[in-house]
């Protein structure tokens, strides 16, 4: 079942709750405990940097990072002695502000590590800064490969989440099944170009060509055009690299107008967020998407059902609250092996080195990175999950990426 | 029972143009305002209707004060100005420039309407109504602005320069609509002109405007006769 | 034919949000530059009394118009009307607005949050044919809205005391209130008007696309051109240019691309900002005394 919810709040708790917010927002302290090193109970206060969209329309973004806090902030300490203090800069999803917000954390607030920014087009407007700096750097959002430089070591940036350049290696076989004509609709942001990007060079590897290429802006009125454009081509298979689920809607209420039926529909996990409400079940009728997690059992559901069960609320970026809950599972451990935070390149190394990362109670996986391997997920198809929905938007197992490629799906 | 300028002081945003103006205008009767290009007429008329803020003194209607009040307020109590240039409203046709006045009017509607009568007389108006105002000439657009004014049922009309731009005849024929106006509304006329020999000769009484300040006042007749009126004023050296 | 008529039906969501800025800047020459937050409050305000069943949708549609007018009528006299004080080059009016936009943005985002909410007040589902081209009936509906209200607005200053009004103040305020007309009551009514035309096209936009606080953001490029290229000064303006725009872009889009479609929109608004900066059906202000 996949059935997270949030109840909608009524309008004036939701008024006094802002205004209580915005009165204790100003009333913080500084007297920080967080040396990064044992205190007398042998607990280590890490402080930790996080930048996200606070405010905004992209808060979800900055949102899914709290739950995620807010929800195990206390299993971490208690499993591996590590207290998490969050200094938290806001973004505002822009470059600029996230350039600025880094350099709050690094040169004002001297971090030991930064967690964020969650958007891919930020996180590259940063990625030179942070890996001069040498401080870990938790990427737990982000998709693109392009953040990670690996002719630099040593690298300091780590990747929980799966890469555009990952699922690439798992759709193309699908996409392009039967030498099927493939067209990608993307963001008109740093997502959707690598999400493009990246389906262009796995065509052209393997012999093939993408046929239509169109970009969405975030709240475009309609789709049609683009939706006849593929039509007309004669696209038979259609990957939606789109950052928000709202507008993944339009671009599905455009195939339903146009009565345009194209043999596959696949797309990313950010479906799961603001999609449903949005759309038809008619429209997501035939879209498919794959994942490396397993959202329907294991660790990875155990980690969602907690975060909706200590807030209250549907887990705000799905895919993202596992890979946050994975990073601070990965950092955790390897400050609690270092014993301080403030030895970076010991913590980073350790990091590199991890043997085992947990992800809720039940989920494992072992040896993940390589001093050229920062990323968390591989593209062995075997490993990656295909799902399709129901006409509740419940997420039904498909398959393994791989059978569903030998076998369609 | 008059319109009252009492003392009043106002300007645009520096120095004060008019610095303590009185007059008085009482029902019925036609009072001139004359004086040189500049000395403040069309500040003192502007300011009686609002259009400009009174920064010290006052202004009463019928012992009312006005002084505070905004120009549509003052024109639904009868303070009804004809401005500089009349100021029509040039895509809206004659008969709705006319439709606009009788909306400051609307309060005040008892007797027989003075605007009929006007029409009657200078029957021009009756087939230019459906005509756009800025196609006029500027003898019937003047004419369209005193009937405008006139369909607000003025109890003080205010008449900035009626003949500005207009040949001698033209002049003539406003001037007497203007003399039928007074007749037919028992209006208070305050009657700001440069023409000052023509305004003093309709007029019962007049105020000298000279740099913002009354230089004289008195009798029209009386002022038309004086020797400096006539150098200053007259162009009689 | 497809583009003409997607183009068309689109044009009419953009034809409705150019009639709010045409209605405020003929009557006070300001523009509200904080229009798509008045389009997301429209579809809120419907989205808080959707619930009450025993309110007709109509009366929901309502309600939205209502907030969003009134908001606007208050957004006039006290964040408009004093910025636009000292003459014809004041335009400190233009960053009031912008700012008005900024905090109506952020208050209703930390109400409602940012996620697109479902709104099902007014919703049509389903597509229709049109001249063998699939058109969503919500558009449709929209677009046909926007040709009424347009037609209906064109009639009331054509043949109504309140219309005589309204073009008086539109071309000189000053000589309005020596008529006994108030022009801030009229810009507040004419803001009250205009911001409850984006509130409604914000409850019938929010049936298909959700309401979100940024929802109206992205419709107001496209509106402003549509208000400039049909002429701010005119009423018809808005149904030329959401027809020219709405064609053109479309075109553009299933020719080209969908990023030439913005781009042959904006081309658009170049070429008439050249050739009759007033607008296709704009009048040239005229000075005669
Ligand atoms: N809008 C204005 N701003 C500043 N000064 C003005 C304005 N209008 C008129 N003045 C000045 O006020 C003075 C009186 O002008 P005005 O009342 O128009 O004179 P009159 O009507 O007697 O010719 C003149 O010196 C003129 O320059
Ligand atoms: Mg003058």
């Amino acid at each position: 079942m996949f059935n997270w919810s949030s109840p909608r709040k009524p309008l004036l708790a939701s008024i006094a709750a802002v205004a209580l917010l915005s009165l204790t927002a100003c009333g913080g302290s500084d007297d920080s405990d967080a040396t990064g090193k044992a205190d007398a109970d042998g607990v280590i206060t890490v402080k930790l940097g996080v930048v996200g969209p606070k405010t905004g329309p992209a808060s979800l973004y900055y949102q899914y990072m709290d739950q995620t806090f807010e929800t195990f902030s206390d299993d971490f300490e208690e499993k591996y002695g590590v207290r998490f203090e969050v200094i938290a800069e806001d973004d505002k999803a822009s470059p600029e502000e996230t350039a600025r917000a880094v350099s709050t954390l690094i040169n004002d607030e001297g971090v030991h590590a930064i967690l964020g920014p969650p958007l891919s087009g930020n996180a590259l407007q940063v990625a030179e800064t942070i890996q001069r700096s040498k401080v870990p750097w938790l990427l737990a959002g982000p998709n693109a490969d392009e953040i990670i430089n690996y002719d630099q070591q040593p690298n300091w940036a780590f990747q929980t989440n799966f890469t555009n350049q990952q699922i690439m290696e798992v759709l193309g076989q699908r996409l392009f099944a039967n030498d099927a004509k493939v067209g990608i609709v993307f963001s008109a942001d740093g997502f959707g170009q690598s999400n493009v990007d990246h389906l262009k060079s796995w065509a052209k590897e393997n012999g093939h060509e993408v046929t239509v290429e169109e970009s969405i802006q975030p709240g475009a009125a309609d789709a049609n055009a683009i939706i006849q454009r593929m039509k007309s081509s004669g696209v038979e298979s259609v990957f939606m690299g789109i950052t928000q689920g709202a507008d993944t809607a339009t671009v599905t209420r455009a195939i339903a107008q146009a009565g345009f039926d194209p043999a596959t529909i696949m797309t990313t996990g950010t479906i799961l967020t603001n999609y449903k409400d949005l759309a038809e079940p008619e429209q997501w009728a035939n879209i498919q998407i794959v994942d490396p997690r397993n959202f329907l059992e294991g660790g990875d559901k155990e980690v969602l059902d907690a975060v909706q069960e200590a807030t209250g609320d549907a887990p705000a970026i799905p895919t993202n609250n596992i890979s946050t809950y994975a990073m601070l599972d990965i950092y955790a451990q390897a400050v609690k092996e270092v014993g301080d935070a403030n030895e970076k390149e010991a913590v980073r190394k350790a990091m590199e080195d991890i043997e085992t990362v947990h992800i809720g109670e039940t989920l494992t996986i072992d040896s993940p990175f390589a001093a050229d391997d920062h990323r968390l997920y591989t593209d062995d198809l075997s490993t990656w999950f295909t799902y399709g929905f129901d006409k509740d938007f419940n997420l039904v197992l498909k398959g393994t990426a791989q059978e569903c490629a030998d076998k369609g799906c | 029972m008059s319109l009252v300028v009492d003392t009043i002081e106002s300007g645009y945003d520096r120095a004060p143009i008019l610095t303590g103006v009185s007059l008085r205008v009482d029902p019925g009767e036609m009072v001139a305002v004359v004086g040189s290009n500049g000395a403040g007429k069309s500040t003192l008329v502007r300011t009686i209707s609002g259009l400009l803020a009174v920064r010290s003194g006052a202004i009463t209607v019928d012992d009312v004060a006005i002084t505070k009040l905004a120009p549509e307020r003052r024109a639904r109590r009868g303070v009804v100005m004809v401005p500089e240039g009349r100021k029509l409203f040039p895509q809206l046709t004659v008969g709705e420039n006319i439709a606009m006045g009788r909306r400051a009017g609307r309060g005040r509607t008892s007797g027989e309407d003075p605007v009929d009568a006007l029409l009657d007389t200078f029957t021009i108006l009756r087939e230019r109504w459906g005509q756009q105002a800025s196609l006029l000439s500027g003898g019937e657009q003047q004419m369209v602005a005193l009937v405008r004014a006139v369909a607000a049922r003025p109890r003080y009309l205010l008449l900035d320069e009626p003949s500005l731009g207009l040949s001698p005849l033209k002049t003539l024929e406003v001037f007497q609509l203007i003399e039928l106006v007074r007749e037919r509304t028992g209006a208070g006329i305050l009657l700001v002109e440069q023409m000052a020999d023509q305004a003093l000769a309709a007029s019962d009484r007049a105020y000298v405007l000279e740099h913002g300040k009354v230089a004289m006042e008195g009798d029209a007749a009386t002022l038309r006769a004086s020797d400096e009126i006539r150098r200053a004023y007259l162009g009689v050296a | 034919m497809e583009p003409v008529i997607i183009g068309l039906v689109l044009g009419g969501l953009y034809a409705l949000l150019a009639q709010s800025f045409v209605l405020t800047f003929i009557t006070t020459r300001t523009l509200n530059f904080a229009l798509g937050e008045f389009v997301a409050l429209g579809a809120f305000a419907t989205l808080a009394v959707a619930s009450w069943g025993w309110l007709p949708d109509v009366g929901k549609v309502v309600v939205g118009v209502l907030v969003a007018g009134v908001v606007g009528a208050f957004v006039h006299r006290f964040l408009i009307l004093p910025f636009t004080t000292q003459g014809e080059h004041d335009v400190r009016w233009l960053l009031s607005s912008v700012a008005v936009s900024f905090v109506l943005l952020d208050l209703i985002t930390n109400v409602e949050g940012p996620s697109p909410q479902r709104s099902d007040t007014a919703r049509v589902s389903g597509t229709v044919d049109l001249f063998g081209t699939g058109v969503s009936k919500q558009q449709l509906l929209l677009a046909t809205l926007a040709v009424v209200i347009s037609l209906l607005l064109i009639l009331v200053t054509k043949r109504t005391p309140m219309g005589l009004v309204m073009r008086a103040v539109s071309q000189d305020p000053e000589t309005a209130s020596l008529m006994g007309v108030s022009p801030r009551r009229v810009g507040m009514g004419a803001y009250a008007a205009a911001m409850g035309l984006a509130g409604l096209a914000g409850v019938l936009y929010a049936a298909t696309v959700g309401a979100s606080p940024v929802m109206g953001e992205p419709l107001l490029v496209a509106s402003i051109a549509v208000a400039i290229v049909g002429g701010l000064g005119s009423l018809w303006g808005p149904l030329l240019g959401g027809a020219l725009y709405g064609v053109l872009s479309q075109f553009a889009s299933y020719q080209w691309g969908t990023i030439w479609g913005e781009t042959a929109g904006l081309l658009l608004v170049i070429a008439v900002l050249v050739w009759k900066p007033e607008g296709l059906l704009g009048r040239r202000t005229e000075v005669k005394l």
